[in-house]
């Protein structure tokens, strides 16, 4: 009994909201040049998870959410949301199942913000004046909702957009650029919001560029690279199939620094695989790929240099992932 | 299935924003002005001064609902799906719970019940001056006219919502817009009379049924007909149409039916073409 109630809590787990299969989408160009936006696009976004997906301009981030959110189509493939081929066209019922916010922003500049909200709701069917003051209060702009939206920062727009998004009690959310044009406190408002609808179980797909905040709300990463899916999977998966490196970074009082030659030494005995030392502050990098060799390095520094102010672990998180697939674009153009 | 409630929403978002339009107040009130002034003073075109009974008044109308009735419906509709591809609201839009086909009929109805507005305060002052003037039985003659002119604005807003829907930028959906305004107000009757004339009416193809189904291809000239084959003593003023023309063609049920095209089927044709548009 307690085993198919865990197989059925696991089949749960892996339910699948959005299956992407073989998706290829061209534009035609002037003078019959063919430009290939999404290449053999091939993923599924599981239930409850919040998949961020990166990559430089032009990547394909956007055609892709656009290609799910039903606004454009793809040239080949097929996807489903909900168990439902929406490959041709997104229903009604489908759509009533997603909260969207597009890349680029835009609101009757007319209306006020809790109009906004009045004629988002009438266009799914809601009319709760308490809920939309409840969901413009979370976003933090309760206080601006009488003002035309026209007098909006492009912060306060966006924060207005997660506000209509919310509307339909959504169970799937799609943000394109979410955080774009907020200043770090607003991005940082918006990164709990999402953590919000996280731990209400509802599922999250975001594009975005600010690496560093999107990394501790993301369950999975998905890097796109000139319209290709280049890694997928969470942070430590992606930096081990990379082979990217911890470093420790190491401050000397006093401006004592080790002897290259120990360094060479503990590096031959493959106890760190590289090192760099720093020109000022008395700081130097230690690069180890083995999580289990901290211990021992951090002993080895203990018990050797007294000179030691401070020593700190940095695991390799998204920006170090996304650099290597940056750097990887550069030598590709 | 169709939510009624959804494309009221629509059509008064669409309402509100255009009776704020100011360029649509300056020609509501150019409409105004004009059919007050070619009402009481103006049957020049006919060689006359003065009020002269409805039918002089209306055949006088009738022209200026012509240019600028079509003018009208073309400002109100170039933009409506194109303005909000540019301006960014679009992709809001399509993600709510309304479909494509909501939304478009959303847009015109809201439109729609502008136009008739802008024709009803336009040619209110008229309105009250035959009244004033005349037995009430000649105001039914005097509310046909206003009626089919209601139909010449909403026809031509369905075809300004179609080239909305196919356009991608407002600069191509205007210049379309203009070229069309141009061409079936000023071009098009020319064409049918140059032919005529070049061939002196005697061409094998060229017959009264002929140029009759050809004037059914513009609503401009619908409108003509049809405001004639309702109203009495009419297609004495208004020459053109009504020479050119056999009995065949005044036959109302037809008109009505070519007015009632000319409204769906640009409706249904610019409905299709935004449910394939992509983004």
């Amino acid at each position: 009994m307690l085993k198919q109630e865990l197989n059925k809590e696991q089949a749960n787990n892996d339910k699948q909201v959005i299956r992407l299969d073989n998706i290829h989408k061209d534009y035609k160009l002037r003078g019959g040049y063919l430009f290939k936006a999404l290449i053999d696009i091939n993923f599924s976004v599981k239930e409850g998870e919040v998949l961020t997906i990166v990559g430089h301009n032009g990547a394909g981030k956007s055609t892709l959410i656009k290609i799910i959110m039903g606004l454009t189509k793809p040239t080949s493939g097929g996807i489903k949301i909900f168990d439902m081929d929406v490959s041709l066209m997104l229903p009604k019922n489908i759509k009533a199942r997603i909260g969207y916010i597009p890349e680029a922003v835009s609101f009757y500049g007319n209306l006020s913000g809790f109009e906004i909200m009045r004629f988002f709701g009438k266009l799914n069917n809601i009319y709760n004046k308490k809920l939309f003051e409840e969901l413009l209060d979370n976003a933090g702009i309760l206080k601006a909702s009488d003002k035309k939206v026209i007098a909006y920062s492009k912060g306060m727009r966006q924060r207005l957009a997660f506000a209509v998004s919310r509307i339909k009690n959504p169970e799937l959310y799609i943000f394109d650029e979410p955080t774009s044009g907020m200043d770090p406190s607003g991005i940082n408002e918006f990164v709990s919001l999402v953590k919000l609808i996280n731990d209400e179980g509802k599922t999250v797909i975001l594009t975005s560029h600010i690496l560093p905040e999107v990394e501790n709300i993301s369950n999975r990463i998905c890097v796109m690279l000139n319209g290709r899916v280049a890694a997928l999977g969470n942070i430590p998966e992606l930096a081990a199939n990379l082979g990217l490196t911890s470093k420790i970074n190491l401050r000397f009082k006093g401006g004592a620094i080790p002897e290259k030659n120990w360094f060479d030494m503990i590096k031959t005995e493959q106890l760190i695989s590289d090192y760099e030392i720093g020109d000022r502050n008395s700081t130097m990098n230690l690069k180890f790929l083995e999580e289990n060799r901290i211990k021992l390095i951090k002993e080895v520094f203990g018990k050797y240099y007294n000179d030691l102010a401070d020593m700190n672990i940095q695991k390799p998180g998204l920006f170090e992932i996304y650099n290597h697939f940056s750097i990887k674009k550069v030598s590709n153009d | 299935m169709i939510n009624l409630k959804v494309i009221l929403a629509i059509s008064k978002k669409e309402f509100i924003n255009r009776i704020k339009n100011i360029s649509l107040f300056i020609l509501i009130f150019i409409l105004a002005i004009l059919s007050f002034a070619i009402s009481y003073f103006g049957t020049s075109p006919f060689g006359l001064t003065g009020y002269h009974g409805t039918s002089v008044t209306i055949a006088s109308l009738m022209s200026l609902s012509i240019y600028l009735i079509p003018l009208i419906s073309f400002i109100l509709g170039y933009d409506s799906i194109t303005g909000e591809e540019e301006d960014g609201t679009m992709p809001l839009l399509l993600s709510s719970s309304a479909s494509r086909s909501e939304i478009y009929l959303g847009k015109f109805i809201g439109l729609t019940i502008v136009i008739s507005i802008a024709v009803f305060v336009g040619y209110g002052i008229s309105g009250v001056i035959i009244l004033l003037k005349e037995s009430i039985s000649h105001i039914t003659g005097y509310f046909t006219f206003v009626f089919s002119s209601v139909l010449l604005g909403i026809s031509f807003l369905s075809i300004a919502l179609l080239i909305s829907s196919f356009t991608r930028s407002r600069t191509a959906s205007i210049t379309i817009s203009v070229f069309l305004w141009f061409f079936y107000i000023f071009i098009y009757d020319l064409l049918l009379i140059g032919i005529l004339v070049a061939t002196k009416g005697k061409a094998m193809f060229i017959n009264n049924a002929v140029i009759g189904g050809f004037l059914l291809v513009n609503p401009a000239d619908v409108y003509r007909l049809f405001t004639i084959s309702f109203i009495r003593g009419l297609k004495g003023y208004y020459g053109l149409t009504s020479i050119l023309t056999g009995k065949f063609i005044l036959n109302r049920f037809l008109l009505i039916f070519v007015y009632i095209m000319w409204i769906f089927l640009p409706m249904l044709s610019g409905i299709l073409i935004f449910y394939k548009k992509r983004y």
